[in-house]
């Protein structure tokens, strides 16, 4: 019985042995490595697209998409995040609720009908129409008129002044789409013809992958990649290991566990920068005792984000700010402020703030990968002076409408920037208006209220600027919410495959990849 | 027989009746709304009414199911509201590949499953014995997932001579059949481990019997012996557990699906129920049940014709 049991045990440790060996067997059969020079690219992604118009959608795996096949009229510069025109030439402002956008000219959509200033009217009054229930409506609601004195001029006329204009219209949500195209069928499910982009929509299997192929004729330079294909892979370990056996060439958003299996790999290179995603502990300022500035910051000296900083394989970085470093408005001056860890004076504070022996509280969790790691550190911070935590376990549906609702006491919340501009932080979550919506704080300050305005409708970028470093000051003494880390977005290429641009909001653009 | 069958199918209508109301109760009572999943975190109230108005989320309860269950009626199974995508087309895309990963992964858990054990029980006290109960042990207590990715690990990425994804149902095609190797083995593992254990201790019992001693000492050879006699009376227990694994590995197939990215029925159903997209989950779950029941009404068929001392008035 003994060396049966024995035999059993050597088969599964020659299994687990072939599985843990890190050097490849290059006699057998390579069946899955396609040939390194077929211009073709495989990217994983853990969920499907919603849809491939930019009207209705507004998740990251369909924005992946959206920014192959469409564009905007001004976009981010990846390096410096300085907005530049793209499908825009120039810009003027006559008054502070002016916007006289010139197009570029001899601009086609894919399904030959001509890129003017008709098809920007076209795409931002279907996208403000309350019928269409744009899920991005919001980026235009300042927006009272849009007027086209000819072909190449568009003039946004603004209720009231809309500093954030330019970085609204970079988002890829206010992609210009074509009208015929739009007019013609369903873009959200066939966006074939539909944008400008690089790249034109050739088939979508839902759930399965969807295929873009080469613009041949795209104004800015046909690309060298034939066709792209987002494969749906909702297994992580599944995504890195076709990652590994050249089924797929890039992966992004690797979450820290998988980062030194990746790194090791010879035929892999790992891209890892600052980003903008952030984590932080949320209150509910609505709650007692959370809206007792001395208990946030008591809670806040008790929470040693190094320690779980260092857990994270390189994949977390700290900053004290609210607006984090990959955000316009950010100063380094912020590093002076907030509250470090230090459990003495997180005793002391929560003693001056009438609870000497601590209190009871919840804390809420949606249960994705991040957040089930970091509520057991907090919760087990937290014991140590004296505030017991009970966890608050939801799915995500169930955590928005719980967290939308004030339900909460305590929670985790994030935060990925698509436009990199700190007000674009602020207005969803710390102005009075976002209660009920993204404002899970229930945050309600009318200092605050206008200093946020302000941010928003400062057309001077430079006034601008100053206000939002003021509001980050003013926020992070506040103790609005603890940053416990900024995230390093992470990407994971084959290397034979070059020129992908990596952002640090975790987005790619593809118009200059190519495959050695 | 047939009037029994007939009976059987008209029991689908209040079994199906009975899980559209619960599924459409769970998911109207659980918190969030597939509004709010459309409108993301950044939504403003304003923008997920709008979308709730569009979706018709905004209708009372009974009013909403009444416009569902009516359109069911009309054979219409509706609209995602996630994606827009026709439910019937959706599924259709995917039913075909659930199903045939369970059929094959049936197959191989029975044929390995009833192998091994018949051979462990003939056996009995052998290495045989031993070993494929060892492992049989070992394949009922290991998770799924992590068998998939060990598997994908050691025939994929270092030896590659398998695929990990693009699985699609055509098993008689070289290629179909590659992909769908790992993914059958997986699902079907604990599956043969539950049949072999079912199939020794049944053969187990039955070997000892008068008219199997008769059978041998009418001088007939120990193969036709077992596999005539002991095994055909040791079947019907084995087939209820094919059976009902059976209705497992589609349930179960969610976790296969995942790990080797197949787009699968229980995946779209897991997706469905995270965004809230009801009509996608009530179409899903009306199909795997319907599924069940005709499943579950097969296996009672095959044993009125495996053991003709049963049937069905």
């Amino acid at each position: 019985m003994k060396k049966i049991l024995a035999g059993f045990i050597s088969i599964l440790l020659v299994c687990t042995s072939i599985a843990g060996c890190s050097s490849s067997n290059k006699a057998s059969k390579e069946i899955n490595e396609p040939s390194a020079k077929e211009q073709k690219l495989t990217y994983v992604s853990m969920t499907d697209a919603v849809g491939t118009s930019p009207i209705l959608t507004n998740d990251s795996a369909s924005s992946n998409v959206i920014r192959g096949i469409y564009e905007t009229l001004f976009m981010k510069d990846p390096k410096t995040g300085e907005i530049k025109p793209l499908l825009a030439d120039s810009y003027e402002n006559p008054d502070d609720n002016t916007w006289i956008i010139k197009l570029k000219k001899n601009i086609k959509f894919q399904d030959g009908t001509p890129f003017n200033s008709e098809a920007v009217k076209y795409t931002f009054e279907k996208i403000m129409d309350p019928k269409t229930a744009s899920p991005r409506a919001s980026l235009l609601k300042s927006v009272d008129k849009i007027e086209t004195p000819d072909d190449y001029t568009v003039i946004l006329h603004t209720k009231e002044p809309y500093g954030i204009m330019l970085t609204a219209l970079a988002h890829d949500n206010l992609s210009i789409v074509s009208p015929k195209a739009d007019k013609a069928g369903d873009i959200n499910k066939n966006a074939k013809g539909a944008g400008t982009g690089p790249y034109v929509f050739s088939e979508w299997v839902p759930g399965d992958h969807l295929t873009l192929v080469k613009n041949p004729d795209y104004w800015n330079g046909a690309p060298k990649i034939e066709s792209i294909t987002f494969k749906v892979v909702p297994e992580m370990s599944t995504a890195v290991s076709m990652l590994e056996s050249g089924e797929a060439d890039f992966l992004n958003a690797i979450p820290p566990e998988h980062i030194e299996r990746l790194k090791d790999n010879k035929d892999i290179s790992v891209t890892l920068i600052k980003g903008n995603p952030t984590f932080y502990v949320g209150f509910n300022f609505e709650k007692k005792p959370f809206d007792n500035l001395k208990v946030r910051q008591a809670i806040s000296y008790a929470i040693n984000k190094d320690s779980y900083i260092s857990t994270l394989n390189g994949l977390g970085y700290k900053s004290n700010g609210i607006i984090g470093p990959k955000l316009i408005g950010y100063d380094a001056e912020i590093e002076k402020h907030g509250y470090d860890y230090d459990i003495a004076k997180a005793k002391q504070t929560l003693a001056e703030a009438g609870y000497p022996n601590g209190f009871k509280t919840t804390l809420t969790v949606a249960n994705t990968d991040a957040y089930m790691k970091i509520a057991p550190f907090v919760q087990a911070q937290l014991k140590e002076i004296g505030i017991t935590v009970d966890l608050n376990v939801l799915d995500w549906a169930s955590y928005i409408a719980y967290s939308k609702a004030g339900k909460q006491d305590i929670y985790l919340g994030g935060w990925a920037n698509a436009t990199g501009d700190g007000e674009e932080l602020l207005y969803p979550q710390f102005y009075s208006k976002s209660i009920g919506a993204s404002n899970y704080s229930r945050y309600n300050k009318p200092d605050m209220d206008a200093l946020i305005l302000k941010c928003r409708t400062t057309v001077d970028q430079n006034e601008r600027l100053k206000n939002l470093r003021q509001a980050n000051i003013a926020l992070t003494d506040d103790v609005a919410w603890i940053p416990l880390y900024d995230s390093n977005v992470t990407l994971a290429v084959r290397k034979n495959v070059k020129g992908i641009v990596f952002e640090p909001n975790n987005e790619f653009r593809l118009n200059n990849a190519y495959k050695e | 027989m047939f009037n029994y069958i007939i009976k059987r199918l008209l029991q689908l209508i209040p079994v199906l009746f009975g899980v559209s109301v619960i599924v459409f109760l769970m998911i109207y009572l659980i918190p969030g709304d597939a509004a709010e999943i459309i409108g993301g975190p950044t939504a403003t109230a304003e923008e997920v009414e709008n979308i709730r108005v569009k979706l018709g989320l905004d209708r009372p309860m009974y009013e909403q199911y009444i416009k569902y269950i009516s359109g069911v009626l009309r054979g219409e199974l509706g609209y995602s509201f996630q994606t827009g995508q026709s439910v019937s087309e959706a599924i259709k895309i995917r039913y075909g590949n659930t199903f045939s990963l369970a059929v094959f992964s049936a197959i191989i858990a029975a044929i390995i499953g009833v192998g091994a054990g018949v051979i462990a029980a003939v056996k009995q006290n052998s290495w045989f014995d031993y070993l494929s109960m060892s492992v049989a042990t070992f394949g009922i207590s290991a998770p799924t997932f992590w068998i998939g990715l060990l598997l994908i690990v050691v025939f994929c990425v270092k030896l590659k001579w398998l695929p990990i994804s693009g699985f699609s149902s055509q098993f008689w095609t070289k290629d179909g059949l590659t992909h769908m190797i790992l993914p059958s083995i997986t699902l079907g593992f604990s599956s043969a481990a539950m049949i072999a254990r079912m199939t020794r201790s049944s053969i187990l019992e039955i070997i000892h019997q008068d008219y199997v001693e008769t059978a041998r000492a009418k001088g007939l050879s120990e193969r036709v012996v077992i596999l005539k006699h002991a095994l055909k009376n040791a079947l019907i227990p084995v087939i209820t557990v094919i059976g009902v694994n059976f209705g497992g590995l589609l349930g179960g197939a969610v976790v296969v699906e995942s790990v080797f990215a197949i787009n699968g029925i229980g995946r779209l159903m897991v997706q469905s129920i995270n965004a809230r997209d009801f009509p996608m989950v009530q179409g899903t779950v009306l199909v795997v049940a319907t599924t069940f029941v005709i499943i579950n009404l097969l296996t009672d068929i095959i044993y009125a014709v495996i053991d003709p001392r049963i049937s069905y008035k």
